[in-house]
């Protein structure tokens, strides 16, 4: 019975390679997933993860879960029980309306700190 | 989502049976995933395991957003602190009990204190309504009928202005005028009653008209004694109620709302009649007719200040026309202080004391939580090695204390009820505020809260000392239970503490109880031993005997005791003397100089002081024609006026014996002696016990039809008198006490006697 972990992705292999990611981008990767891949269930979703980012990104699999928790406790996805491919019961998460919404609002403001960082690291960059 | 996850923590087996089928799902088709790569069957599980990371951890982070852990961590705590109280019943049953009476000791206090200064007043407006007084130099006092009329008639600031006043007087509610009795009626105008927005239940008001002699015999009766005596009969009204021999008629019924205290009296009013105490009460003569009730409902958005420095004006106005008001101002006091004003240094005193025992309670019980939880170490040490964290174990000795104060809060309300209970029936009857005393919400919002406060206050020292381990020197075999230093410490200050408070408590204690000694063995001046007093109220009627026929009431008094004077030994013997009030005023301009305050005269037969209560006179001045059976209300007698002088009166150079003083109005030819009795404590004989001061009450001899009686049993009244020697005659049978003959049945020889000091 410990207190409350912060929400910090930790890599419990130390010295393996792969960054540690703050929970806002993982949120954001989890719907985008999720909107392109259309309903998908939580194994699905990390491999996913992991193929996009060509194996940078090794996340331990397992922190997908709080992540998916946090979303559906803010209602921008949804969760289902149904069947897998190979027959197994799993539970399916889609996105919903709010969570279409939200993928905007995140996109436009990562896109923003992007820029403002390309213009930060250009002028200080140039002479 | 707060709500979702309050609700999650009741679902928490099915909630976690979907998480872990929901990773083992996971697992599995990882494990799937590997073997299709070409994995040996256990190479593919060991690699799921891996990529997922630590399951465990998984699943308590999953179950740490679900639910709320605060609250489910204070469950489990909470649990086992009940757990621990079973184990342990007596340690519980200690702690409980002092937590309960300190705690109830409070919460009964803050009862009374609610009932008095927190309950909002049951009237509507209760904002807006003002106690109107009479001030003097230091004397407060009600005003009289007339000032009233003319400060309604010339404010800008009130809506309504109301004069009352209640009267005891022989009620019977039936025509003939059978069984009656004493009640409190009260005198009010229609302004009275919707100046406190009350509204007849059924019926109406009185009239603007109602208020003139002759059209006065109506009445208005309480919700409370239409339900007792007409048995909420709906035809009640245009029954007739026969009041002082005169005959009254019902016209409306008023919801028991006006409190007694309004007419410092201990129960509701139940009668009203329109005000009109005696039929002069608006004329001039009146003015100085003072201590009625007066109330005032201020205009919406006018200040208190604004509208006393208008009534200040008209005062001042008529002090200006008027003699008698001269000196006279005004002064406002919210409703509210009325009801509560003289209680509050009592009631704060009484607060800090009881605040006092709970310190000490809580200074007691947090030492025995110290001693009880030093037992514990190895259990503290054992928690922390498995790796809670220093917070969690603060969070559990916390969370015990927490369940005894919440028990003990549970059981101090329980007593505080009782306690309740018990004081409104004895205080009720001699603090009318305290009649009505009741639990509501603020009362237990006091009793939560204190229980929470004591809580923290005992709680939180010991809970952080206690948890002060080191895990590895506990755990060890053989480790002594010894407190840190720094408990020891903090116990120390605890009973250091204790003790002073304790000091407090019983010195302030001790000085109390010397004090209420002492008033009670106070030397009145006079002898007090079997002198029993009471009184009679006299229909109108009576009063208008005339003078001779009242002196042969009092020769046959004095006839019957010279009769029996004989027999004194060997029987019984009782001595009746009379006072009667009889107003007399004085002329201001003659005393107004010396004396700041006014002055009131009351007529005693010289008997009175030298047989019935035998008060030493200094100066003693025999006046020849002051010799008995003279009676001072004839005109043109030389009387004595007794000043009945408190310490201060000494400074007063101008005023000592032998000094002539004029009399004004009805007698204006006589004069009279004034022979100063110091150091009276006379008032304990009378009714009015505040009036150490000389005071002045004027016109009130004809209306006032109260005789009060002074007996004085010469011998233990065990032994019942002659019923000759009481002229029970005299008394018209319609009164209130017609059943009860003037024999002494149960040694009580007319009604409301009361034995003092006997």
């Amino acid at each position: 019975m410990g207190g409350d972990r912060p929400d910090v992705l930790r890599d419990p292999t130390a010295g393996a390679a792969g960054t540690p990611m703050l929970q806002g981008t993982l949120d954001l990767m989890v719907l985008k997933t999720l909107e392109t891949m259309g309903p998908q269930h939580g194994y699905g979703i990390a491999r996913r993860i992991e193929q996009i980012s060509e194996q940078t990104l090794r996340l331990n699999q397992g922190t997908i879960y709080p992540a998916l928790l946090r979303l559906r406790q803010r209602g921008w996805i949804r969760a289902e029980w149904g069947t897998s491919e190979n027959g197994r019961r799993a539970r399916f998460y889609s996105l919903t309306k709010t969570g279409k919404g939200q993928i905007e609002k995140e996109t436009e403001s990562w896109e923003r700190v992007a820029a403002t960082m390309a213009r930060f690291l250009a002028t200080a960059g140039s002479r | 989502m707060i709500l979702s996850r309050f609700v999650a923590m009741f679902r928490r087996d099915k909630l976690d049976a979907e998480t872990d089928e929901e990773l083992r799902a996971h697992l599995e088709m990882a494990a799937e995933e590997n073997r299709r790569r070409g994995m040996s069957e256990e190479d593919a599980r060991l690699k799921a395991l891996r990529d997922f990371g630590g399951v465990t951890q998984v699943r308590e982070a999953v179950r740490l957003r679900e639910g709320l852990p605060f609250v489910e961590n204070l469950r489990r705590d909470v649990g086992y602190a009940l757990r621990q109280m079973r184990r342990s019943p007596g340690f519980a049953a200690v702690v409980i009990v002092t937590l309960a009476l300190g705690i109830g000791a409070n919460t009964a206090v803050f009862s009374v204190l609610n009932a008095v200064m927190l309950r909002p007043l049951a009237f509507a407006e209760a904002g807006r309504l003002v106690q109107i007084l009479s001030v003097k130099g230091a004397e407060r006092m009600g005003p009289s009928a007339p000032d009233m009329r003319d400060f309604a008639d010339r404010n800008h600031t009130f809506d309504k202005l109301a004069v009352y006043d209640q009267w005891r007087k022989n009620v019977s509610t039936s025509r003939d005028g059978a069984n009656a009795e004493e009640i409190n009626v009260g005198l009010a105008s229609a302004d009275f009653f919707e100046a406190l927005g009350v509204r007849p239940v059924m019926g109406r008001l009185f009239t603007a008209n109602e208020g003139e002699a002759g059209h006065n015999h109506v009445a208005v009766i309480s919700e409370k004694f239409w339900a007792s005596r007409y048995q909420r009969d709906p035809r009640v009204l245009g029954r007739t109620l026969t009041i002082n021999d005169q005959q009254y008629t019902i016209v409306g019924i008023v919801p028991a709302t006006i409190p007694g205290w309004l007419h410092a009296a201990q129960t509701q009013v139940p009668i009203f009649e329109p005000f009109l105490p005696y039929p002069g009460i608006w004329s001039e003569q009146s003015r100085d007719g003072r201590n009625y009730g007066a109330i005032g409902l201020l205009k919406p958005g006018v200040t208190r200040e604004e509208a006393e420095a208008d009534l200040k004006r008209i005062a001042g106005d008529l002090a200006l026309a008027y003699p008698v008001d001269h000196g006279f101002s005004v002064a406002l006091r919210p409703l509210a202080e009325m009801r509560s004003g003289d209680l509050k240094p009592v009631l704060f005193v009484l607060s800090g004391a009881v605040g006092f025992i709970l310190l000490i309670a809580c200074s007691n019980l947090a030492s025995l939580l110290l001693a009880r939880n030093t037992a514990r170490q190895r259990e503290f040490a054992m928690r922390r090695a498995l790796g809670a964290g220093r917070p969690a174990l603060v969070r559990q000795v916390l969370a015990e204390t927490l369940t005894f104060s919440l028990v003990g809060s549970v059981c101090g309300t329980g007593l505080a009820w009782a306690a309740v209970r018990a004081l409104g029936a004895g205080a009720g009857a001699s603090l009318p505020q305290l009649a009505d005393l009741t639990l509501d919400w603020r009362v237990f919002a006091f009793a939560l809260a204190a229980g929470l406060g004591t809580c923290l206050l005992f709680g939180i020292a010991p809970a952080w000392l206690s948890t002060r381990v080191d895990a590895a020197a506990a755990l060890k075999e053989g480790g002594r239970n010894s407190s840190a230093p720094g408990q020891h410490n903090f116990r120390r200050a605890l009973v250091t503490g204790q003790i002073a408070l304790s000091l407090i408590l019983l010195v302030g204690a001790g000085l109390l109880i010397q004090t209420l000694r002492r008033l009670e063995e106070q030397d009145p001046g006079f002898r007090i031993e079997h002198l029993v007093r009471g009184h009679i109220y006299l229909p109108p009627a009576q009063r208008y005997f005339p003078l001779p026929r009242r002196r042969s009431r009092q020769q046959k008094i004095r006839h019957v005791n010279a009769r029996n004077r004989q027999q004194q030994r060997r029987r019984n013997h009782q001595r009746q003397q009379r006072r009667t009030q009889r107003a007399v005023a004085i002329l201001p301009q003659r005393l107004a100089p010396e004396l700041p305050y006014p002055v009131r005269v009351r007529m005693l037969p010289p008997q009175l002081f030298s047989n019935a209560i035998q008060i030493p006179l200094r100066h003693r001045k025999r006046h020849p024609r002051l010799q008995p059976p003279h009676h001072v209300d004839e005109p043109r007698t030389l009387g004595a006026i007794i000043l009945r002088v408190r310490l201060e009166f000494r400074r007063m150079p101008k005023l000592h014996p032998a000094r002539r003083v004029e009399t004004a109005r009805h007698h204006p030819n006589n004069r009279y002696c004034i022979l100063i009795q110091r150091d009276l404590l006379v008032d304990h004989a009378w009714i009015a016990a505040k009036q150490l001061l000389p005071s002045r009450i004027t016109q009130h001899h004809r209306l006032r039809h109260m005789r009060l009686i002074i007996v004085r049993i010469v011998s233990p009244p065990q032994q019942r008198p002659h019923p000759k020697h009481i002229p029970k005659a005299r008394i018209r049978p319609r009164l209130a006490h017609r059943h009860r003959r003037l024999r002494p049945r149960n040694h009580r020889p007319l009604i409301e006697i009361e034995k003092r000091h006997a």
